[in-house]
């Protein structure tokens, strides 16, 4: 790359700045939004960093993925077809409770690889981070819609 | 006379004597008030007393009677960057080198902008070609210990940071990083070692107290069960998070009376790993460390 490439401007506005929302945020997102809160929280930090079109496919194949198995799960539940690791947990909620949870923190570990490099120059430079509260309480609302309609759907298909 | 002038204000400010620089600049000022140096030295002063405001205004008035002066464009940007205005510390620099293009130290402190900003690949490039045209620059140099320190490439960053330092062994600023370093590296006793160090030397700076604090709050024994939170981070908190549910919730287990135990012991370790953070500092804080 020459010179002249390098000095074209790259913050023509503050918006240009790339800082994400901490790891810790992202983490606690995952953790109590399950994995629909983890793909928001991805979704804001990919565009906080301006490479949505880089994360979108791993975006959408999380979302279509736990979308088919939070409606075969559901499903199941209500034929009462439901495989024996379902009852690992005592009732099968709890243990699609585990599942979902689990899965959405490995999910954000997914998401934390790719983007390392920035999370790390956010903390070696000191950095501050955006407030996490809005998007993490609006993640975690838009997840628990998406969970109940989802199974809602999954249950009325198994009736 | 300008120069020597400018030069005594330089040592006065290393050493932290900003009454002294006043007045060698009142005097200054006195004999050429429209002197451009003058007021970019009057700038500095203000810049390292933290009055931004008072800098920025000596700095506009250096640009009035000066508008290519290359010490006020840089200070200029110091203040953007301080200020978190990035694109306009961008706008700045920019223009400092196209006056300027084989400036490597301007190049590398656009390198340091871009990865400040999280533009990471760019800032990489930028470096590479302040490295290319001075290879011995040390602001480069540094540059490139962030850049190993972020690709996770610890011995290359040591190595760099070993030679820096040895090359000068008094400069605060590479201190400053090899106490980041070792942070980054979770060799938080040896950070401590080298942050008391940074304290001596500037005892006065708060910003600087509570950075080390944090050195001293993960090596102090109250913190000691969260350690591996500090150590493997996010990672450890979801195993740590799973080994207790599996434990807890598989069946069979509520039978287990040894099983309330731990679950209250685990309670515990979670409750005092989000607590103890804000109690150490706040003590460390108040009796010294």
């Amino acid at each position: 790359v020459s010179l002249d490439e390098l000095l074209k401007p790259s913050l023509s506005s503050p918006r240009d700045v790339r800082s994400l929302y901490s790891v810790r945020a992202s983490f606690l997102v995952a953790f109590f939004g399950g994995v629909y809160g983890a793909i928001v929280m991805g979704v804001a930090n990919s565009l906080r960093a301006q490479r949505l079109p880089r994360d979108l496919p791993l975006y959408l194949a999380a979302f279509v993925a736990w979308t088919i198995f939070l409606l075969w799960y559901t499903r199941g539940l209500a034929q009462g077809e439901l495989p024996a690791w379902s009852l690992l947990f005592g009732k099968p909620t709890k243990t699609l409770s585990f599942v979902g949870r689990a899965l959405a923190l490995a999910f954000f570990g997914i998401v934390y690889t790719r983007q390392r490099t920035l999370f790390r120059a956010a903390e070696a430079l000191g950095v501050d981070s955006p407030s996490p509260w809005k998007v993490g309480l609006v993640a975690c609302a838009l997840s628990l819609a998406a969970t109940l309609l989802v199974s809602v759907i999954g249950r009325s298909l198994g009736k | 006379m300008s120069e020597s002038r400018s030069l005594q204000v330089e040592r006065l400010l290393e050493v932290k004597r900003h009454a002294e620089a006043r007045r060698v600049l009142g005097e200054w000022a006195a004999e050429t008030p429209d002197d451009p140096d003058m007021h970019v030295n009057l700038a500095r002063v203000a810049f390292a007393e933290e009055d931004r405001e008072a800098a920025r205004q000596h700095v506009a008035d250096t640009l009035r009677y000066a508008p290519k002066h290359f010490g006020a464009r840089l200070l200029l940007y110091h203040l953007q960057y301080v200020a978190g205005d990035f694109h306009e510390a961008e706008a700045t620099l920019i223009e400092l080198l196209r006056d300027h293009p084989t400036s490597s130290h301007l190049i590398s402190i656009y390198a340091q902008l871009m990865l400040r900003s999280g533009h990471v690949d760019k800032a990489r490039a930028l470096n590479q070609e302040a490295l290319r045209l001075d290879p011995g620059s040390e602001h480069a140099r540094l540059v490139q210990v962030l850049l190993a320190t972020l690709d996770g490439r610890a011995s290359d960053a040591n190595a760099i940071l070993a030679e820096l330092i040895a090359e000068d062994p008094e400069a605060f600023d590479l201190t400053a990083h090899l106490y980041d370093a070792l942070m980054q590296q979770h060799r938080y006793r040896e950070a401590l070692e080298v942050g008391r160090q940074l304290v001596r030397a500037d005892p006065t700076n708060q910003e600087l107290i509570e950075t080390v604090a944090e050195a001293r709050l993960r090596t102090h024994w109250f913190a000691l069960p969260a350690y591996p939170f500090y150590r493997w981070g996010w990672k450890f908190s979801a195993m740590a998070w799973l080994g207790a549910m599996l434990l807890l919730r598989a069946p069979g287990s509520r039978a287990s009376s040894w099983l309330a135990y731990f679950a209250a012991a685990y309670f515990a370790w979670v409750l005092h790993s989000w607590i103890h953070a804000p109690i150490l500092r706040h003590v460390l804080l108040k009796r010294g460390f």
